[in-house]
């Protein structure tokens, strides 16, 4: 049957559209029948109809792209199911949970790594983005220039072309980034930081390593190496010293939308606040320690609470960056590539389903702890 | 008076400097924001020998447009850029369709439940998408739907998106309420009220929902990844990432690929960021 495929594409739409109305219609009827038996008044028959009709699309997709998957992937997680295998799910209990988090070293990886993104690299976003905002919130020509190019990231970071960019700009040797460097050594005075930021990344990096290899081996290596020599340059893409640097490097490059965020908060600041402590004689940087900071808690809750959600999902930098890469993923790879790994490259359905829970669960409870301890630092009774 | 106007002067010029120093790191910034589209547009003109010349070409000596010609001579690029087109479009226009009923339903008609369907909705927006990937991914096998465009196109027109929801809801709740009354008095019923007041008034946030969906599903990777298969299939970005992988010799190729995927985006984002930036002051969320 070769039939044109843009075609049939169009008929599936067409068929959908159909669907959503026939079921639209039998959702909102029922709803009609219900308030109906409830004895309402014709009024209110007639909102309930109303209401379901339209609200119908939602209800019946919740129901078969939300309820019924996370209910199978749920059953799924508590059996051995592989699609090669072409057996039915076995129920195994908590087998593949009990594995998972006490037995695979690959997920404790991954768990790591995820952990160190967002303990180092989401603080580090945030920092920058509040930096721009303060900057921007001085009310400067060109402003809008500005802020619309620092967003600009954002947009440009969901792109595949853009991250495989990044991946040849990291490049060690030929990379742009690293021939910035070198021209820097240039510079007197820089050479002393440069090599001085090297040296803590490496020794820091390779102290967590060694919590995940269990051997802090290779951390002496780099501390008897001693301080880097002038010229070193950072091994972006080449060494697992550097692979999470660079995905963090991403991070911050994409930091535009909590800059935003920032922004709005700082212009919802009262300016007489500022003026009055002017004058008190409050320095600019007592101003905002005392001041600006406190009031910009909420917006720095949101930023935290969003990115942490974000950050424990990141999947694509790190798959544009190292899949081909074997020697170095098992120093970036997070719980989502993982996940992505097990269930659709190896087809291990049920496990895949319990890493999901399990990054699910996660999520959740960093969440509800943010939640939790909010009154103890956010601010809201300012305003 | 006289004393006083003396420190105000030098409390202007001490400002002019502030502002010039803030000028400077900002510019700076910039300059580093900016450094990946700047290289790869500059890149992806270039002979093979200067993509990695040493110092750093910035622009080429002779532009190489026919960089652009020779990537559709590698992967069949045209056949990617229509299927992109058309799973971009069909996604698109169900999500603002599905998205404003679902929405003018949610902020403006009063349903026994609707709190409790409000609610649900709100947490799926912090449901990670990659929960519900494996199970969707087995229903389309049993649906024989891998390697089709369906996967990428019908949950759309079932307003899954909830963000999208949200920002009707949040739009229409600032409209005034008496319109829609004038309305039912005069024997108009609720169809007509949505087609003929509602969506006109609301054609800023629709125009926001469609950027937002538009730069979604234009850049969507992990879903084409997983359920499109064959290379007649793949959108734009699978064939980039493919490009990466086969010519791994001619990098100034994968420059111009870049480009060319960008470039609508780029355009996009100059010609509607006012409906960029009404989208995250409604919602708060940042286009993530």
């Amino acid at each position: 049957m070769p039939q044109n495929p843009y075609l049939n594409v169009l008929l599936t739409a067409l068929l959908t559209v159909v669907f959503i109305l026939v079921s639209s219609i039998l959702l909102a009827s029922l709803a009609w029948l219900l308030a109906r038996l409830f004895r309402q008044t014709a009024r209110e028959q007639q909102n309930a109809f109303a209401g379901y009709l339209f609200a119908a699309p939602w209800i019946t997709g919740f129901l078969i792209f939300v309820l019924v998957p996370l209910g199978f992937s749920l059953y799924w997680s508590f059996t051995d199911y592989r699609v090669t295998a072409s057996a039915p799910p076995q129920w195994v209990g908590l087998e593949n949970y009990r594995q998972l988090l006490l037995a695979d070293d690959g997920f404790r990886a991954s768990l790591l790594n995820t952990l160190y993104l967002t303990v180092l690299g989401l603080p580090l976003q945030m920092v920058v983005a509040l930096l721009l905002a303060v900057l921007l919130n001085q009310k400067m020509r060109g402003e809008r220039v500005f802020r619309m190019a620092f967003y600009l990231p954002v947009i440009l970071g969901f792109n595949t072309a853009v991250l495989l960019i990044w991946r040849l700009m990291l490049n060690t040797g030929t990379g742009i980034i690293n021939q910035l460097w070198r021209a820097a050594y240039q510079i007197p005075g820089v050479s002393e930081l440069l090599r001085g930021i090297i040296y803590v990344q490496e020794v820091s990096a390779a102290f967590f390593l060694g919590l995940n290899n269990r051997s802090f081996n290779l951390m002496y290596k780099v501390i008897e190496a001693g301080f880097p020599e002038v010229n070193r340059v950072p091994l972006w893409v080449q060494s697992p010293l550097w692979s999470k640097m660079s995905v963090i490097l991403l991070m911050v490059w994409g930091c535009g939308a909590m800059m935003l965020i920032f922004i709005a908060g700082l212009n919802n600041i009262p300016k007489e606040l500022h003026e009055a402590a002017e004058v008190d004689g409050a320095s600019p940087a007592q101003r905002f320690w005392k001041i600006t900071l406190p009031l910009l808690t909420p917006y720095i809750f949101y930023n935290l609470v969003v990115g942490m959600i974000s950050t424990l999902q990141i999947f694509e930098p790190i798959f544009v960056l190292y899949r081909d890469n074997q020697p170095l993923l098992s120093s970036a790879i997070s719980m989502v590539y993982y996940l992505w790994q097990k269930s659709f490259s190896h087809f291990e359905i049920g496990y895949g389903a319990a890493i999901s829970w399990v990054i699910l669960v996660i999520i959740l409870s960093v969440t509800l702890v943010q939640f939790a301890l909010q009154n103890r630092w956010v601010h809201y009774d300012i305003y | 008076m006289s004393e006083m106007s003396q420190p105000l002067v030098r409390h202007k010029t001490v400002q002019k400097i502030h502002l010039t120093v803030v000028q400077i790191v900002l510019t700076l910034f910039l300059i580093t924001f900016l450094l990946p589209a700047i290289w790869m547009v500059s890149s992806s003109l270039k002979a093979s020998t200067e993509v990695f010349a040493h110092p750093i070409v910035w622009i080429p000596e002779r532009p190489q447009w026919n960089n652009y010609a020779r990537i559709f001579e590698i992967l069949p690029f045209g056949r990617f850029l229509w299927n992109t087109i058309l799973v971009t479009g069909l996604a698109v226009l169900g999500t603002v369709i599905s998205s404003v009923m679902v929405g003018y339903s949610f902020a403006r008609l009063n349903w026994p439940g609707k709190n409790l369907f409000f609610g649900l909705m709100i947490s799926t927006m912090f449901l990670p998408e990659i929960v519900t990937l494996i199970p969707r991914f087995m229903i389309f096998r049993e649906l024989k739907w891998i390697d089709t465009f369906y996967p990428l196109i019908v949950p759309h027109w079932f307003a899954v998106n909830a963000v999208y929801i949200f920002l009707v809801n949040q739009f229409l709740r600032g409209l005034p309420i008496e319109l829609e009354e004038a309305a039912l008095i005069d024997g108009a019923n609720r169809f007509q009220i949505l087609t003929q007041i509602i969506i006109p008034l609301s054609k800023p946030v629709i125009a926001s929902i469609t950027v937002f969906a538009l730069l979604q599903h234009y850049n969507a990777f992990i879903e084409p990844l997983i359920f499109l298969r064959s290379m007649d299939n793949w959108t734009m970005a699978l064939g980039i990432r493919a490009l990466n992988d086969t010519n791994v010799q001619n990098w100034e190729l994968v420059f111009a690929a870049g480009t060319m995927m960008v470039a609508p985006v780029l355009l996009l984002f100059i010609f509607a960021q006012r409906y960029f930036v009404q989208g995250i002051a409604l919602t708060g969320f940042g286009g993530r």
